[in-house]
């Protein structure tokens, strides 16, 4: 573990940079996570790449009809299970970048044990930049800290101006039978008549710009310089897309979906809730050659799953 | 024989009677006359006579003026000398001995080809004296003309006029100058209270120090005070400046003494020069690019730039503390 701490010029004199200003810099490989997105996450119809969730629900047995008696309850259908899979999110990576090949000279400078100015190589770079940021990015949390990163949320709008909205599509809806749609007078109802108890969306975490101050590097005629602006963005974005799409060390970042909660669960868990009763057995007489029976929907609701939306640092 | 007198009343007749009587009685009959006489009128025969009378019997005496006086027989000739000037002496037999006195008396002027006392001789145009010298005593000699002489020496030479020339050295006034050159030569020490230039810009001369003792000065009397030296000043060791008091303290500039030519450049620049006892005036721009190494930092202290791989890029170096 070789964290650096990167020098700047103080308006002429050389000085290591303050905590504050790594940070400032931690948020610059934020950032540029942020907005080269080399893990990006959409919202499609179906056939999405994370995973598959299900949305369960109770829907009435088929009626049952005689000309002499009500059917029984034994012989009446029970209640049976409606699933809907939703796969509604697909994970897209991005090109994964040569990592710039490290000439010696291509990371900002520090000051070693021996007081030398020395650049910092990649690993350096890793330590002190890249992985913490991934660190950072991987976490239950959703703020600006973890910009760049995806979640779920029940609403349909940001929650604040570090959030954006990936899709007013749900990702997954939780929906029950809706008890109330169904009644004796109605026997032979519809078998399915659901609501939708919970709708969720994508979301993003997101930043805006940060201010920083430029470290310095050596520069071609092995001069101090100010890390051009430009150039040492680019240089950011190299290393925070290369680690997080190709990392051997542990830290790519990859989105699943599933009810496990190892590694990073997203925002809200999307829960599949349905009726647990065994049915509501109803009767109704049309006339004297038609009795019917019918079971439907009933009981309390029950999480039958919880789904997530997880960030896997890996 | 008396005095024939015709007046203006008297006849032809008595006129010529009168000189018939005068030339019958009074002059007489030129036939008669000495055949020894061989005048033709009766004043030339007197002359003759008188000539022929003085050569036996006396003399005559003329003086310069062509003043003559006859010395006839048994006349007594007088001669006396002026004292002073010239004396006359008789002795036997018959003998007149005209001299000097010892001392001689010219009262207007002495002309002679050479005139010659002891040694000395005065001739046309020529003093001289076989002894070698001449001496005019405490005399002041005085001439208009040239005096032109092998040596002239004396206890005082004065000279009046305007202009004296010793050979081509021509004194005009308080002016020394060579007449056949622009230069006079002075074989010798040249000693003087002070010498100017002609403009008299240049001043040298020695002066009485503070210290009761001389020293010798050269001056400009230019406001500058600029001396030019068109030429290459081989002083011994050392330079001294008294600076703008004349006191006891001076800036000595000296060289240790060297052992093969050396050549000590002085930039053309402006600015002050910096010794080892200058404190706090060296600035950056007095030193040259590539000038300083890590050599000449006290307590040097050694930054290394290095690239990511720890391989020295660049080495800065600074003075420690």
């Amino acid at each position: 573990m070789a964290v650096r701490t990167p020098l700047y010029n103080n308006s002429g004199t050389i000085q290591e940079m303050s905590s504050a200003q790594i940070t400032e810099l931690k948020d610059l490989f934020r950032y540029k996570f942020f907005t080269s997105n080399p893990i990006a996450l959409s919202v499609v119809g179906s056939g999405g790449n994370i995973g598959s969730i299900s949305d369960t629900r109770l829907q009435a047995g088929a009626a049952s009809t005689s000309t002499t008696a009500f059917p029984n309850e034994a012989t009446t259908a029970e209640p049976s299970v409606v699933t809907v899979t939703y796969d509604k999110i697909t994970q897209t990576l991005a090109t994964t970048p040569t990592l710039t090949s490290d000439t010696g000279t291509l990371y900002p400078v520090y000051l070693d044990a021996s007081n030398n100015i020395r650049a910092m190589n990649l690993t350096d770079m890793l330590d002190t930049f890249v992985h913490p940021v991934i660190d950072e990015l991987s976490s239950t949390d959703n703020t600006v800290t973890q910009s760049g990163t995806y979640f779920i949320s029940t609403s349909s709008t940001a929650a604040d101006a570090n959030k954006t909205v990936v899709s007013v599509t749900p990702v997954f809806s939780d929906t029950r039978a809706d008890t109330t749609l169904y009644t004796a007078g109605g026997i032979g109802e519809t078998l399915d008549q659901p609501t939708t108890l919970t709708n969720y969306y994508l979301h993003r975490n997101i930043m805006t710009a940060p201010t920083y101050t430029s470290p310095l590097i050596i520069e071609a005629s092995n001069n101090l310089q100010e890390y051009p602006t430009a150039t040492f963005e680019s240089m950011i974005e190299n290393i925070i897309k290369y680690t997080t799409l190709a990392s051997t060390a542990g830290y790519t970042i990859r989105y699943s979906l599933g009810t496990s909660t190892a590694n990073y669960s997203k925002g809200s868990g999307m829960s599949d809730t349905r009726l647990n009763g065994s049915g509501n057995y109803q009767t109704r007489f049309v006339n004297t050659d038609d009795y019917r029976a019918q079971e439907f929907p009933n009981g309390t609701p029950t999480t039958i799953n919880t789904y997530y939306l997880r960030l896997i640092k890996a | 024989m008396a005095i024939k007198n015709i007046a203006v009343t008297d006849t032809l007749e008595t006129f010529r009677t009168t000189f018939n009587d005068l030339a019958a009685n009074d002059f007489g009959d030129i036939a008669n006359l000495s055949g020894s006489i061989s005048a033709t009128n009766l004043v030339e025969a007197m002359n003759e006579t008188i000539s022929i009378a003085t050569s036996t019997a006396g003399w005559t005496i003329e003086d310069s003026t062509s003043t003559q006086q006859i010395i006839g027989g048994g006349d007594v000739l007088r001669v006396f000398g002026t004292s002073n000037e010239i004396e006359a002496v008789v002795s036997a037999t018959d003998t007149l001995t005209i001299g000097l006195p010892s001392a001689v008396s010219v009262t207007t002027s002495l002309t002679a080809p050479t005139l010659s006392t002891g040694n000395l001789s005065l001739t046309n145009g020529s003093i001289t004296d076989t002894s070698g010298a001449i001496s005019f005593g405490n005399e002041n000699l005085t001439t208009t003309g040239t005096i032109n002489a092998g040596n002239i020496t004396g206890a005082n030479i004065t000279g009046t006029g305007t202009t004296h020339t010793f050979g081509t050295i021509e004194i005009s006034g308080n002016t020394l100058r060579s007449t056949d050159s622009t230069r006079i030569n002075v074989n010798d020490t040249f000693r003087a209270n002070a010498f100017e230039s002609s403009g008299g810009i240049l001043y040298m001369d020695e002066f009485l120090g503070t210290d009761a003792t001389y020293y010798p000065r050269i001056q400009s009397t230019r406001g500058d005070k600029v001396i030019v030296f068109d030429a290459t000043p081989l002083f011994n060791s050392t330079i001294a400046f008294e600076g703008s008091s004349a006191d006891d303290f001076e800036t000595i500039l000296t060289v240790v003494n060297p052992t093969a030519d050396r050549t000590i450049f002085l930039p053309n620049v402006s600015g002050t020069l910096v010794t080892t006892g200058s404190t706090d005036i060296v600035s950056e721009s007095m030193m040259a690019n590539d000038a300083i190494s890590q050599n000449e930092l006290k307590s040097v202290v050694t930054l290394q730039i290095l690239n990511s791989a720890g391989t020295p890029v660049k080495t800065l170096y600074g003075a420690g503390a």
